[in-house]
């Protein structure tokens, strides 16, 4: 090779311009439907907040909700009357809907922060048009979750005493408990989640002000907006902290459940110790958010005529992640099964027996259709791209999560190793009522974030535009 | 040319045969000498290459379900070691001879006056095993030949039906890989004690298994960097997605080790227990040690820094650890279930180790031989991806 000259291009060159024979079917869903502008984009989006008549259907929805709030208050007030004791739980099911609850709100926060912090790091754009939304619900999401572990201490007033603080009782909390990691785990998740959302709405609070034509209104707004005025050093120091906190966000959508799985996976009861918790409820609360995002975007982009923004592939693309968590949920429920029985135990050979022929089967075969059969629809493009069908998939899914748990808690705590210490657990009124109580109070705050901020990033959903792409191109690379 | 000839890989191809020949007579030796010695140091060296082959065609599909950029240097380097799984086939056979001197279970006598054996041994014995390995092996096979069917495909008809359905078989094959792997680590390393288990173990070793591959072929690339053939093509930007993408996988492998060491440390059941107490005294507890050194928090902080992840030469050291530190972790599982007493580790592990590197090595760049060493005739499909002509999710 090194006598002779070598002719040959280091390279194979092939010409630029190559014929593209592209069927229909295989050109691109955009993430923004056709003919918007910048302006078009921050009209339609201001306006839903700032319009002056509020639509009838909005007062029916929020009255319901508050309808829910009431309930919860009766409820909360019976409970700090009477203590814990107006609730199922007893010996030996010392866990039973309040603990499901919270894991259930916690569980389904959690899409907000994967599209919220890890799509942006890994640059998915589709993100845009729903994180807005999807943050909101984490915050509300946690909201309704806190409300259970700290009305299950029984003495909501001494709740502080969860915080390691020095004091005169020389009292401390548990270090080495899963339960005092919640405590922090939690409350950083909900100061985290918080400030990224409120930092991302910075610039729309200030468009809001600059629009508004009510005096009151334009100071509301401009308060919260904090002097913003979109100059280059505003966006500078915006885009730092955003990412900042993208950065922050990311392991903690791992942490929050890998902690909540240790509440269970560190005890000895089967069904419990097992030591893929940890992957498999963070899956699971993936799966269970995503789930409530497709269960509150279909019916609101509807309502608000919001279809350009969050379309189709938007959608779509929900439902994949729906169906790659719901295809890790399947496999932990499968090797669960395995496990089982290759372990030779004979406890925890019949907890499985109890979870499939005892007096909660009927429970475990509804998670198996709800959670394990319902999302294989998401196979299919069909499905995947019909409102209807992801609606329907969403529902069987939040019901099913919901049945997870009360699979892993209650039936697993019913029936452990002395026969002579099985029970039975079943929700009084009180459990349903505050279940449906919190589900009212995430509601009225999810009503009232509709109609008072904007839903979706009107910023954001602007660098979505080609115009503003033809700019943007060198350095994203 | 941007063939694999003006790399200079070929050149290596033959002394590394050599080599590889020579660790095999010396192994044979020591089969000679010590039978039971040779199947069990066989184990590891074996598993060790093993995780390469089976992570590279995870990552391989990988890429293709996701298409990002940061796997268009790596797919041919992946592809030819996927398609080496045949060779892993043919040097699983001295595993499958060995089994009564690797795993306790494979003892009829001892199976007999054991009850729990006894109640495993409908999962448990030699011809399930063999048959669901031979399961295993046939379907990577299937999966790495189809895969190749259809770039070849590709590169004939370049249209984006073939790219589509490669795409799917991909995506099937993830699924297909999980399940596949976390059955094969339970028969071949978990069984080894067989009164132990732990949930997350196949998690685990399958994140293993895409930690060893990503980081074998980030180190080729880092040594093909200078060559003829990748001059000019090799950026800052490709070593340091491929540096992320193994900081991700450092991470979930510490994050599954750690889970099942705090789960398992916490519950302190006897069942479970004692698998970490043998593995945590004298020299094995020293491997261990090094495993939360070296495996997880060393590459963790190197693989933060970007002065480290763009150069070829550093990256290179930090993939070298990572590759040494799988290769202990490998041992640190094996080796306490045939030495629980204290350390002990055979010459023959070596001569394994070696003897299939250089046979493994052989093949692996034969596959690679005759084709670009980089997929140029599909980078116009990816740039079409890019930007926006084409769509993705079809």
């Amino acid at each position: 090779m090194a006598t002779t000259k070598d002719t040959t291009p280091v390279h194979e060159v092939r010409p630029v311009t190559q014929e593209l024979r592209i069927p229909a079917r295989y050109l691109p869903t955009p993430t923004i439907g056709p003919g918007h502008s910048f302006a078009t984009i921050t009209d339609h989006i201001s306006t839903i907040v700032l319009r002056r008549k509020t639509p009838i259907g909005w007062f029916i929805g929020l009255l319901i909700a508050m309808g829910g709030v009431g309930l919860l208050s009766i409820s909360i007030t019976w409970l700090l009357v009477k203590g814990i004791g107006i609730w199922g739980i007893n010996h030996p099911v010392g866990w039973g809907m309040d603990i499901i609850n919270f894991v259930w709100w916690i569980g389904i926060g959690h899409a907000g922060t994967l599209i919220s912090a890890i799509l942006l790091l890994l640059r998915q754009e589709w993100r845009t048009s729903i994180n807005r939304f999807a943050e909101a619900m984490t915050l509300f999401a946690v909201a309704s979750a806190g409300l259970y572990p700290a009305l299950h201490t029984g003495r909501p007033w001494f709740d502080y005493w969860l915080f390691p603080y020095p004091n005169t009782m020389g009292l401390w909390p548990q270090f080495r408990s899963p339960l005092m990691w919640d405590v922090f785990a939690v409350s950083t998740y909900a100061t985290v989640s918080a400030l990224f959302w409120y930092v991302g709405l910075i610039p729309d609070l200030a468009t809001l002000r600059d629009r508004a034509t009510n005096i009151w209104v334009k100071r509301a707004y401009g308060a919260f907006a904090l002097g913003w005025r979109g100059s280059a050093k505003h966006w500078l120091r915006y885009e730092h902290a955003y990412l900042l906190l993208a950065g922050l966000s990311t392991p903690l959508v791992l942490s929050v459940h890998t902690i909540v799985s240790f509440d269970f996976a560190v005890a000895q009861i089967p069904g419990w110790h097992a030591t893929f918790f940890p992957p498999y409820f963070v899956a699971g609360a993936v799966f269970a958010g995503f789930a409530m995002v497709l269960t509150l975007a279909i019916p609101a982009r509807k309502f608000f005529r919001l279809e350009d923004f969050i379309t189709m592939k938007h959608l779509e693309n929900m439902g994949k992640v729906l169906l790659a968590t719901g295809l890790i949920v399947v496999y932990a429920y499968a090797m669960e099964w395995f496990y089982g029985l290759y372990s030779g135990n004979a406890f925890e050979g019949y907890m499985l027996k109890n979870r499939a022929t005892g007096p909660y089967a009927k429970m475990y075969v509804a998670l198996w259709v709800c959670n394990g059969l319902a999302p294989q629809l998401m196979w299919f493009k069909r499905f995947r791209t019909s409102t209807f069908w992801l609606f329907v998939v969403a529902m069987f899914v939040n019901v099913g999560m919901w049945l997870e748990r009360f699979v892993i808690i209650p039936a697993s705590l019913h029936r452990d190793f002395l026969p002579s210490s099985w029970g039975m657990y079943h929700g009084t009124f009180w459990d349903w009522s505050m279940f449906i109580g919190s589900i009212g109070l995430f509601f009225s705050l999810l009503f009232l974030f509709v109609r008072f901020l904007p839903m979706i990033s009107i910023f954001e959903m602007r660098t979505l535009l080609p115009e503003a792409q033809a700019h943007s191109h060198e350095e994203a690379h | 040319m941007t063939t694999t000839q003006a790399t200079g890989i070929v050149r290596a191809q033959v002394p590394a045969l050599i080599v590889g020949i020579l660790g095999f007579i010396a192994a044979i030796i020591g089969w000679v000498m010590n039978p039971a010695e040779f199947y069990r140091a066989y184990l590891p060296s074996y598993l060790f290459w093993f995780e390469i082959v089976a992570g590279s065609l995870a990552i391989l599909m990988l890429q293709y379900v996701t298409g990002g950029e940061w796997g268009v240097l790596i797919r041919r380097p992946l592809g030819a070691a996927a398609r080496t799984m045949i060779v892993m086939a043919v040097l699983f056979i001295p595993i499958a001879i060995g089994l009564p001197h690797i795993y306790v279970w494979a003892n009829p006598e001892i199976v007999a006056n054991d009850h729990l054996l006894h109640l495993k041994q409908p999962y448990l014995n030699p011809t399930f095993f063999l048959l669901r390995a031979a399961i295993y092996f046939a379907i990577w096979i299937l999966w790495a030949w189809r895969i190749r069917v259809l770039s070849l495909r590709f590169y004939e008809d370049r249209a984006p039906e073939t790219e589509i359905s490669r795409r799917k078989w991909s995506a099937a094959g993830l699924l297909m890989i999980v399940l596949t792997l976390t059955f094969a680590s339970i028969d071949w390393v978990m069984s080894l004690e067989p009164k132990w288990y732990s949930s997350m173990f196949g998690i685990s070793f399958t994140i293993g298994c895409a930690l060893s591959a990503f980081a074998y072929v980030t180190f080729l690339l880092t040594q093909l960097s200078k060559t003829k053939a990748m001059s000019g093509i090799l950026k800052p930007s490709h070593l340091r997605d491929l540096g992320n993408l193994m900081l991700a996988f450092v991470m979930l492998w510490a994050y599954t080790a750690f889970s099942q060491f705090l789960l398992i440390w916490y519950g302190n059941l006897k069942e479970e227990v004692p698998y970490y107490l043998k593995r945590q005294h004298g020299t094995w507890g020293v491997m261990a040690a090094a495993l939360v050194i070296f495996h997880f928090f060393l590459p963790f902080f190197l693989l933060l820094m970007r002065t480290i992840k763009d150069r070829p030469n550093t990256i290179a050291i930090v993939t070298v650890c990572i590759l040494a530190m799988r290769y202990i972790e490998i041992y640190w599982l094996v080796g306490p279930a045939h030495y629980p007493e204290s350390f002990y580790f055979s010459w023959m592990s070596i001569a394994v180790l070696i003897g299939i590197a250089g046979i493994w090595f052989w093949f692996f760049v034969q596959q690679l031989k005759g084709q670009t060493i980089i997929p140029i005739h599909e980078t116009w499909v990816e740039e079409a991806i890019r930007e926006g002509r084409l769509s993705t999710n079809a």
